[in-house]
Formats: C-alpha cells, structure tokens, sequence
C-alpha cells in the first residue's frame, strides 16, 4: 500500500488490521512500517483513535500504557510488566533485548536506530554493575551528556564517582569509578599506576573504528583493552550498521564469547515531505520506487512552511555553519520568527540571562542575535556554540521552549534531541564516503518525531528540497570494514597525520609523553629546549603570571612568547608554518596568553570584539582584520583572509560571529591542535633539564591555571567556569581528599548542589 | 410456558478446564437448543488466551532470552488477567473482555463438542473488534449447514441472557449478520453460504450465569427466546449459559 492508497481508502479499517496483523507478528522492523501507521493516524483518525493502544502495545511501548483498557494490550503488556520485575523499568522489547545480551555476553556489538533507547539498556546494566567502568564517545560534547546523564541515574550515591578524564584523586573515598572519554582521553587509563578494576568498557557510536585517523586511535584503545584488561566486558553500540558482527571480527574475539545483533526496530513514524518546482508541498515516501512522482504523492493540504513554521511546532532547521556565520540561515524563516511572541517563563528566563552573561551579552554594546533570538524561542546549536551555553540551549528545547532551532551538524552526532519537525534547508552532508553521510544523514532525519510519554502513536515530519537525495540516503545501507583500520595499508596521505598514525600502527608512540617517538627525538634538540627555557622564563619570572603579560609594557614578551611557541610547534610537525595557519596561531597564543592571566570567556570575546569592530575609533570605518579559527596543522591554509569580508563595516560586526570564532580558537586551536604539542614538548624539556617549572607549565597547558586548589578542584570534577567561586569554600584539597568549610552551607543553590557528594555521608 | 429443563450427557475438556452439559428441554419449540458450560479452571482458559497472543507475537521470539522467559510471561500474565477479572472493587473494560471471551470461547466448545459444531475462528485479539463495528460476537456451522451467529454477553453479577437474546433479535432485523458475509464467504463452507443466502441461518445467544439454580436461568431465557426468536429465517436457536 503506498501513501495514496491509504489516504484514500473506503475501508481503512480492513487495511489497519492488516497492518496490526504485520505489527503484531513481526514488530516495527522497518521504518517503513512507521511510516504506514503514521499515514492511517493522519488520514483515518477516527478509526485509529479506536485501535491507537493496541499499536502501542504491539510496537512493544509499554510505559505509555501502565494501565492498558483492552485485552491484547493487557496481554502483551504480561511482557512490560516482565521487564518492569527483571529490570526495575517498562523496557521496550528491543531494551530488554540488549539488557540480556549485555549481561549473558563478553563481548557484544549491537545497532539500533538512534531512537531505540540501547544506550539507556546499557547504561541501566553499568548502573548496576560493580567495578570501574569505561564509557568510550566520539566528542567532548557527548561525554558531558554522558557525565549528566549518568550523575542523574547515581544521584546521592557517594560511592560512585562519574569522571571524564582519568584521574585518582579522593583516595580517601575510593569510589567506584566511571570515566566517560574520548578515544584520545582513553590513552590514559594505561598509565602504570592507577589500579583500576574496570569490568566494562562501553564504546558508544562505535562506527567511528571506520574513520581514516580516529579509527586508528579508535581500533588501538580496542586492542590495548583487550591486552591489558583481558577479563573485562567490552560492549560496542553503533546506530543504522549492518553488521555489527564485524568489531568482534576485526579484533579476534572469540566468536563464542561475542553477541552481534542489528535490530532495526523503531518507536516513532516519520512522514516525509517535498516541495515540488509547482510550488506545492507533497507527502512522499522515500520506500517506494521513485515515490517523488507527483502521481505517487499527496498533496499537503496547506503550505507546509506555514503549518511547520505556525509556532506549535519545535522545528530542527538543517543549515550550513557558512549561513550561521553570514546570517543568511534566517531569511527564509523571518516572516514567520516576526509574529513569535516572547517567551512567558520564569524558568526560561533564568536559562536565557545565564547564556546572555556566559557571553558576555549582557554589556549594552554587545547585541548578540542568538540571545536576542532565544527570548522568542528560536534556538542556534551548533559546534562553534560554547558546549557550556550549548547545554544550557538543550535544556531550553528539552523544557519545549524551543520552537525552532537552527543546527548544523553538531546536534545530530549523538545527542538527544527530538523534535517535531526536521527541515533539510540543505543536503549538505559532511562524511568521507557516501556510506558515512548516510549514516549521518539517517542520524539527523532521527530527530524527527519526539517519542512522548502519552499513550498516543508518535510521528514527525522530515522536509526536503531534494526528495530523489534524501531517498537514495535513506536507502543506503552502512557495513563497517571487517579489518581492521590498523591492519590496512595507506591510510593517510596526509604528511601531518601520517607520523602520528605510524607511531600507533607500528607501536612507537610513547604513552607518557603522549607523541610518536620521532617527534619527542626533535623536541630534544638543543633549540627548542631553549625555546622551552625563555617561554618559562617570561611566564615564571618573579610576578605574577599577569604582571608578566598583561598591558602595554609587556608587549614585547607577549610578542616573543608567541615567537618561542611557533619554533616549538614547527618543530613539533617538523615544518614551518604557512602564512594562513601562522595568522590563526599567532591569534591563538594571543588568546591563550589571555586565559593564563585569568580572563574568563566573556572578557576575551569583549576584547576580541572591540578590537575587530574598532571601538575605541568609535565603530568607524571597516572591521579589522581576523583570521578566523581553523585547527592546526592545516595544510591547505596557504593564504590569509579575515572572517569578515572586505566591505563589512566596523559597526555591523556581529557580536555572536566574534563569540563562536573564540570558541573555535579555544576549542578547536588551543585546547585540540596546540596543548598536546606543548605538553609534549615541556614533558621532554623537563626530562633533559630536570626544570622544576615545567610542572607548572604542563599544570598551566592543562588546566589553564596555576592556582593549586583551581587545578585540584577540576581534578575532582567541577567545572572550570565554577572553581573560582567553589574555591572560597574549601578548607583543604590534595589528592585524597576534600574537606569543605561550613560556610557551604550558606552558599548559593547551584554551589551546594554541585559540592553535595564530595561531602562526608 | 416451559417446564424447567434437566441435565442431560456431559463432556469435560481439559484443554480448556471446562465441563459442557447438554440440557434437555421440554420447549414447544423445537428449534431452541440449550447447554451449561461450567468454567472449572479459570487458570487454563486464562493461559490459553495469553498464550493465543503470545505466542504469535514477534516480542517473544526477539531473542533466545525472550523466548527461554516465554511460559513465565504466560503464567504471570494469566494470573494478572485473573486478578483484574476477578476484582470486585474495580470493574475494568479488560475485565469485562476477558469475560466476554470466555462466554464465546466457553460457548463455541461446547457447540463443539455436544451438538458437533464447526468452530468459525474467532478474530484474533489484536485486528480491530466488531465492538467498533458492530456485529456478531462469533460463528459456527451446524450439521444441518447452518451459519448460526453468536452473541456473547458477560456480567460479573448477573445472567444477562436478555442482552444476549435482544441484541442478536436487533442484529437480525438491521440485517447485521450480513455485514459478516465476506468474511464468512471464506471460512464457511458452500451449503452453509447457500443457506445464508436463501434466508436460513441460526442464533447463538451466550451468556454468563450468576445464579444458584443456573437451571432457572436457563429455563427463562428459553421463554425468552421462543418469545424473541421466532423468526421464520431462524432454523435454529442455541442458548449457552456459561458459569464459573
């Protein structure tokens, strides 16, 4: 049955129970499925109001029906309430699934569509489990929903202590440890003297073991767990993959001992619509051959835009970073954003003066759109967005306050996020194959649809503009490689990531100083360890760091210092700087500089801004020249160009472009590209000079500070941005334990939570 | 008028945990034809009906450990349903049901078994039910190639013989047991459907029995009947009451 004969059915009834006869013996097995179920609630509402719960029932929804009123659901739901006895929770029959896979299983590689909820299972199972656990997730914005989410499921525990790098700090406690990392964090764990018990590794969207560099990082944690943690359980997790037996596969784990399972079951139906050159808007599905065909669809009774867009909706707007950063994402939408009214709500309000202050928006000369934007429930989420506002801006969707976000990417890798509407403004997909953009692509059309807790069938809408595309993603299936990344020849071409790649692949990349071991050979060259010398001499030298940096009188070793790092950084990849990757590190270590004085985010922006929108001339003329962030090495960055373009003038600069271009600059520069190079080198520097200061420096690059009960207070897992406040409170911190003083109870709310666990039971 | 029937041969199915007697009447009409199910074992139908569901379902065949927890899950399941089937406190539309289920089920065996019958599968629990639709509860073929139309009616606290006799009197005359038609074109056989099409066709009037005498219950429902159903159109007229 295609979309036109279930619209236009005599006897919808004769047709619904065909399909809840499918439903019943073969699940929701297909998005496909979804979608026929969704297109007899559109068009039959009437008669599927009559049979809704038995859907629900039979797509194995159980906690939307505690107290079915039917005798099928009642029966089927013998099965939730099963759940409910063994599990403590209603899983769906797929959760359950992987519950018992992961807990009668050694090594288990599983798929689920992004919805299915396997990583609640697994979660669950960690939860409950004993020992330290690893959680490994490709981004750093995933290890902070991760860390929330598992903070949430142990509240009041004392005894478990959820951290997102490894470290042994509250030996007093000694807690059960969880750590969330990236591949590249997981590194850590086999440094010699941390005693750990881990009894499960958990690899979350494990497919990233296919990527050409983190692959290899990837597929090397995999094989040094199973080497040095032999007796653990290793699960991996991956969305929309075909053969998830093939990370079993790729590193010789007894076949006996693995589970390999794609389900391919679905909770919530998509429709899909298109607009045609006519200008009309239709209902296609991407299922049935060429099912773009005007003949094949059917007509959306209204302008889709104008039901999308009518303020009822949460909407997910798929743009590109470039329309973000010239604006251009929001012409389109205008008309509609114009007649939103403001938001009514206290708890929104607070969220939104937070961000506003975070970036430093609440100055009067800062007009920043994306707060301005927010007070109307228009949400930007994107990777340049800083991780701590980009939390707060979910919380703000999570609480439906969101009624369209704009997002590139960023939101679709992972994080939970559903919404009623997906709007594909473009098809851009970023991946290095076909298979991975589809991967991605399925991804992000994932959010579509938000799996509610009322006992109704839930669907959404994906739109396109490019119905025969969005069909061939949607059809295109993901296989991962059977051999490992690390076991194929050639894998980089690249000059830049070749020597790190080796290093791993041939086992010559030293785990301490965290480099290949030919590059540590050249950071000990007598030169740079002289470089090394005079950056410590002009951070370390009596005063204060600030007084050793800050104003006009130390510009010249601002200046020497940003010479000093860029020797130690060609050294470093053993070439010179071109010119458009030397603008951007100049710009980096200038506001590296900045943060080691102790300037918070907000405050570098504000300089950033003045200096770019030329305030102190009084906003005339054109904006000054910025290189915009990149990461470092880049090859291919020969020239300079500045991030405004030529004609842009000083006072039309916008203020939200300058605060995600410094986000990137300490995100994606400094904290990504150039602190592992510097560690490295003052690692070496120590080891050849014995220079006590080095310490300092390497505390300095990690932490950003040198302020012992700052660096302590991050070791014990507060965030940066709060460990200037919290310091106020703490009578004693070291490495075993932390005593607070007795004033935290007269602390602010949001401090007394956040220092709860670490005290005494 | 009547004289109170008696209890004539019995039949006991353990399948079903239930005991069928025929009833023996002394009705002026001949047409009218009357049995007693006696539920013994609540358990076993309560089982059966879970198992009808889940068994079929893809929810316990996802995974070896699904189908290894699979006579639990009956076992629980059936026990719930007899729980809330059986509370007296709250009445629940699955309570009800379930009751209306068993007076089918209970009644079509005992056609079945006493009178031979051909058992018409009732429509599986998870298609859409006639309740939206109205219409016939069940169907059965009789030796005599009659379609006879079944209407169950359950009560936790009374006999409801005269919902279950006036609604299959209402039925007929909105000519609703034609509604059936196709589906039963299909699963009944050729001289059944010839019959039906030339008008002659049968009642099964269920219902569940709350009394101490269950045989005077019986006795009025077949005054009922000889009253209700004495349509020319009606060959036959099978009364089942169904106690527990």
């Amino acid at each position: 049955m295609n979309i036109i004969d279930i619209a236009k059915e005599s006897e919808p009834a004769k047709g619904l129970s065909e399909l809840l006869d499918i439903l019943h013996k073969e699940g929701p097995v297909s998005s496909e499925i979804l979608e026929k179920i969704s297109y007899y609630k559109k068009f039959h509402p009437d008669i599927f109001e009559t049979e809704e719960e038995k859907i629900i029932a039979s797509l194995g929804l159980f906690y939307k029906i505690p107290r079915p009123s039917n005798l099928y659901s009642f029966l089927l739901s013998g099965i939730g309430r099963q759940h409910k006895e063994d599990f403590g929770e209603y899983l769906t029959p797929v959760q359950a699934s992987v519950r018992r896979a992961v807990n009668n299983n050694k090594i288990i590689s599983i798929s689920a569509p992004t919805s299915a909820g396997k990583s609640y299972s697994i979660r669950d199972f960690i939860a409950e489990s004993d020992g330290d656990a690893v959680v490994i997730v490709p981004s750093r914005a995933l290890i902070a929903e991760y860390v929330n989410t598992m903070r949430q499921k142990f509240k009041g525990d004392k005894n478990v202590m959820i951290s997102s790098f490894v470290d042994n700090v509250f030996k007093s406690r000694n807690p059960r440890r969880i750590f969330i990392l990236t591949p590249e964090r997981a590194r850590d764990l086999f440094l010699a003297n941390l005693n750990l018990n881990v009894k499960v590794f958990f690899f979350d969207e494990a497919q990233v073991s296919e990527e050409n560099e983190r692959g290899i990082i990837f597929d090397v944690i995999v094989r040094r767990v199973k080497k040095y943690f032999d007796a653990a359980k290793l699960i991996f997790a991956h969305p929309f993959v075909e053969n998830p037996d093939a990370q079993i596969k790729k590193h010789n784990f007894s076949e006996k001992d693995g589970f390999s399972r794609s389900y391919t079951h679905g909770a919530v139906g998509k429709v899909f619509i298109y607009q045609h050159k006519n200008k009309k808007f239709y209902y296609f599905s991407p299922f049935s051959d060429r099912g773009h065909q005007i003949k094949k669809c059917i007509e959306h009774d209204q302008k889709f835009s104008d039901f999308a867009f009518d303020g009822t909706h949460s909407v997910l707007v798929y743009v590109s970073k470039a329309s973000i950063y010239n604006g251009k994402y929001i012409q389109p939408f205008k008309k509609y954003i114009d007649n939103y009214e403001e938001i009514d709500s206290v708890e929104a309000e607070e969220i939104i003066n937070t961000i506003e202050h975070l970036l430093g928006a609440d100055n009067d000369e800062h007009n920043s759109e994306l707060v301005s934007l927010l007070r109307k429930g228009i949400v930007i989420h994107h990777g340049s967005v800083p991780l701590e506002v980009r939390f707060l801006v979910e919380d703000l969707i999570r609480q439906g306050h969101a009624k369209i976000c704009f997002a590139t990417s960023t939101l679709a890798q992972g994080v939970n996020m559903p919404f009623d509407i997906v709007w594909l403004n473009n098809m851009n997909i970023i991946g290095e194959n076909e298979q991975s953009k589809s991967l991605s692509f399925k991804n992000l059309i994932g959010r579509a649809g938000r799996l509610s807790n009322t006992p109704e069938f839930d669907f959404g809408y994906v739109f396109t503009k490019s119905p025969q595309l969005l069909s061939k993603r949607v059809n295109e299936k993901f296989s991962l490689e059977e051999v490992s990344i690390i076991d194929t020849p050639d894998v980089s071409n690249d000059p830049d990531t070749s020597e790190l790649l080796n290093s791993i692949k041939e086992n010559t990349f030293d785990d301490d100083k965290q480099a290949p071991l030919s590059k540590i050979e050249r950071l000990g060259q007598p030169e740079i360890i002289k470089y090394c010398k005079a950056v410590l001499d002009i951070i370390y030298n009596d005063d204060s760091i600030k007084d050793n940096l800050c104003g006009a009188k130390n510009e010249f070793n601002r200046e020497s210092l940003k010479q000093h790092f860029q020797f130690i950084f060609e050294a470093s990849i053993n070439r010179v700087l071109h010119e458009g990757e030397l603008a951007v590190f100049r710009q980096a270590i200038s506001i590296f500089i900045q943060v080691i004085q102790g300037r918070s985010f907000r405050e570098i922006v504000g300089i950033r801004y003045s200096y770019i929108s030329k305030k102190d001339e009084g906003h005339q003329g054109y904006a000054a020249f910025a290189q915009p962030a990149a990461k470092l090495p880049k090859s291919t960055l020969t020239n300079t160009y500045s991030i405004f373009n030529q004609n842009t003038m000083a006072r039309d600069v916008s203020y939200d472009a300058v605060v995600f271009d410094t986000y990137d600059y300490m995100d994606q520069v400094i904290s990504f590209s150039l602190t592992d190079s510097f560690m490295t080198s003052f690692k070496v520097y120590k080891d050849n000079t014995s220079d006590q200061r080095a310490d300092k420096m390497l505390e300095l690059l990690r932490f950003g500070t040198n302020n012992s009960v700052h660096t302590f207070l991050m070791r014990y897992g507060f965030p940066p941005e709060d460990v200037v406040e919290l310091s106020k409170y703490i009578l004693f911190i070291n490495e075993d334990t932390i005593t607070f003083k007795p004033e935290i109870s007269d602390a602010p709310k949001y401090l007394q939570e956040m220092a709860d666990w670490y005290l005494p039971e | 008028m009547a004289n109170k029937p008696r209890y004539g041969s019995q039949h006991s199915d353990t399948d079903w945990g239930c005991d069928y007697f025929e009833v023996t009447t002394s009705s002026t009409t001949e047409k009218i034809k009357v049995c007693h199910v006696e539920v013994k074992d609540i358990k076993i139908i309560s089982e059966a009906l879970a198992k009808t569901v889940l068994d079929t379902s893809w929810m316990t065949s996802l995974d070896v450990g699904s189908r290894r927890a699979y006579d639990r899950t009956v076992r629980d399941t059936a026990s719930a349903l007899i729980e809330i089937f059986e509370s007296t406190t709250s009445p629940s539309d699955v309570g009800v049901e379930f009751g209306e289920i068993m007076v089918s089920i209970g009644s079509t065996r005992a056609l079945e078994k006493i009178f031979n019958h051909v058992i018409i599968p009732i429509a599986e629990l998870w298609k859409p039910q006639k309740k939206q639709n109205e219409g016939f509860d069940f169907h059965t073929v009789c030796g005599e190639e009659l379609i006879n139309f079944g209407e169950a009616k359950y009560s936790g606290n009374s006999s409801p013989h005269g919902n279950a006799i006036n609604q299959s009197k209402r039925f007929i005359e909105e000519e609703k047991h034609l509604r059936d038609y196709v589906h039963l074109k299909v699963l009944a056989s050729d001289p059944a459907i010839e019959n039906l099409n030339n008008d002659s066709f049968g009642i099964v009037a269920s219902f569940s029995i709350n009394a101490r005498d269950p045989l005077e219950v019986l006795k009025n429902a077949i005054e009922s009947a000889e009253e209700k159903l004495s349509l020319d159109s009606i060959k036959a007229v099978y009364l089942v009451g169904v106690s527990q």
